[in-house]
């Protein structure tokens, strides 16, 4: 029976098989879709393995996202309230004040707004990075020329962050978000940011500097009878470097990664970069980064898939696994660079889904195609087996990735 | 074929622009849906149906 079998987290992925998430899944997604698991730091909850079940999770209101961490190491616990090094904001809130928060911030991630007003200036920088490639050696690390840079200066664009500041943000969300490390390194990182952010803010309020959602955010907070407290303000700022820079760098890793290893769908896709779009959600689905899966707390005792779950207990769902379900996707675990899909959980489902997809989607689409365009002849200056992956960090991505132009 | 739209779900994704731009939009100030035809003509319905099915919100609510 479901609820009698327990199965411990993280499940090591199959070094042998960098791309698929780990073998076991695909035996608890048939028979234990919802299964009791201890996570890593001793506490017991649920893990759902299949598309439906999962969606449900996200979208279901009987769950709520103000939930304890699952995937950091033995024997730590919450980090949120006020003992955290940053206020996480509206990604542990439930509605409506979820959307109050998160409504500060969306008119800058439609579609549109990133069409018009970032668009542009992520053209310029691919362009210019990838000129600095070809001046470069011919054997380089594509982590560090591309995957890291690109999306901090986007978000520095975003937030309105000075270009001079960004080695520093670099360093301290890497450290932030490695899981390998101790709570005290992490922490550190975390406030390092936390001071840089609130200088920013300090500093453009004194210039009146308008540049940036931090300057819009400014102007929010000091609206009369404003929902937004200063540590909120500074918070914010640091959720989208947070939860917008190494995500996408492992994206763009691990998709570079990927069309190096798929020669022909490669070819296809550069020869027809129209479908680039269509390529970037099954790269999505395919490698699905968040490598632990997300969590959410049962409101109240409930059924899912068959499991009970009683209120108050943390069920995570592992993407990853959703996303090969073949009750949803023909040959889930063949890349297919012109499979068509109504929707994948990538950016995760229901109300908290990725803020920033729309921006992850653009640096992806505007990186992969230029990348081969310009050099066709790229190739692993590793065999695959030798390209170091982060099998600890929140994303799943390679740490290194050596390839010749 | 009648929709209806559930502004208090929207979570400003955009998913449905893109899916039907003739039909649904986005507010400028904060992403939240415009439906701009609660009763499109037929050769809107399979984008429609693909925008309701996609927004990752579960906020478009088709009747057909
Ligand atoms: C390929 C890159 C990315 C991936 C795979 C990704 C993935 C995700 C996922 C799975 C969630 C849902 C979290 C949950 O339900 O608990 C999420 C939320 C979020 N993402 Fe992303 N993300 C990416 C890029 C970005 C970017 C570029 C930004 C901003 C610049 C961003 C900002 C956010 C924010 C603010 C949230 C919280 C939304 C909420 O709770 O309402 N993400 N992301
Ligand atoms: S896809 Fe859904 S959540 Fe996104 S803007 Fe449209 S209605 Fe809102």
């Amino acid at each position: 029976m479901t609820t009698q079998h327990l199965i411990d987290q993280p499940i090591a992925r199959d070094p042998a098989h960098p791309l698929d998430p780990p073998a076991p899944y695909t035996e608890l997604r048939e028979n234990h879709p919802v299964v009791r698991t201890r996570f890593p730091n001793g506490s017991t909850g649920w893990l759902v393995t299949r598309f439906e079940e999962g969606s449900q999770v996200f979208s279901d209101p009987r769950f709520s996202a103000k939930r304890r961490r699952h995937d950091a190491p033995e024997g730590e616990q919450a980090e949120t309230g006020d003992d955290a090094p940053f206020d996480a904001g509206f990604v542990m809130m439930d509605e409506p004040d979820h959307g109050t928060y998160r409504r500060l911030l969306t008119a800058r991630f439609t579609p549109k707004a990133v069409q018009t007003r970032l668009q542009p200036y992520l053209d310029r920088i691919v362009a210019e990075h990838l000129d600095a490639i070809a001046a470069g050696p011919e054997t380089f690390d594509f982590v560090q020329a591309m995957s890291l840079p690109i999306p901090c200066l986007v978000i520095c664009e975003l937030l309105g962050v000075p270009y001079a500041d960004r080695d520093g943000f670099h360093h301290a969300t890497e450290v932030m978000m490695d899981m390998g490390i101790s709570r005290a390194a992490r922490d550190r990182g975390a406030h390092w940011l936390v001071d840089y952010i609130t200088a920013l803010v300090a500093d453009k309020r004194r210039t009146g500097d308008a540049e940036g959602i931090l300057a819009e955010l400014i102007g929010k907070a000091d609206d009369e009878g404003s929902i937004l407290t200063e540590r909120q303000l500074v918070g914010l700022g640091v959720l989208l470097l947070f939860a917008g820079h190494d995500t996408t760098a492992a994206m763009m890793g691990l998709s570079t990664l990927t069309l190096l290893t798929h020669p022909e769908q490669r070819r296809d896709l550069t020869e027809h970069p129209e479908r680039i779009g269509t390529a970037v959600e099954e790269l999505m689905r395919y490698l699905t980064i968040v490598q632990f899966g997300l969590g959410r707390v049962a409101e109240e005792d409930l059924e899912l898939g068959g499991a009970h779950i009683g209120k108050g207990e943390l069920v995570v769902v592992a993407m990853n696994a959703a996303n090969r379900d073949p009750r949803v996707f023909d040959n889930p675990d063949a890349l297919d660079l012109d499979r068509t899909m109504v929707r994948h959980l990538g950016f995760g489902y229901g109300v908290h889904a990725c803020l920033g997809q729309n921006v992850a989607r653009a640096e992806l689409r505007t990186v992969l195609p230029a990348l081969f365009q310009r050099f066709p002849d790229l190739r692993l200056a590793t065999p695959l087996q030798e390209v170091p992956m982060d099998f600890t960090g929140t994303n799943y991505g390679v740490r290194q990735l050596m390839v010749t132009r | 074929m009648k929709i209806s739209v559930d502004v208090d779900k929207c979570c400003g994704a955009g998913q449905c622009v893109l899916a039907a731009p003739d039909v649904f939009d986005q507010r400028d100030e904060d992403g939240i849906v415009i439906l701009l035809d609660a009763n499109p003509p037929a050769d809107q319905y399979d984008n429609v149906r693909k925008a309701a099915a996609v927004c990752p919100a579960a906020a478009i609510e088709v009747q057909e």
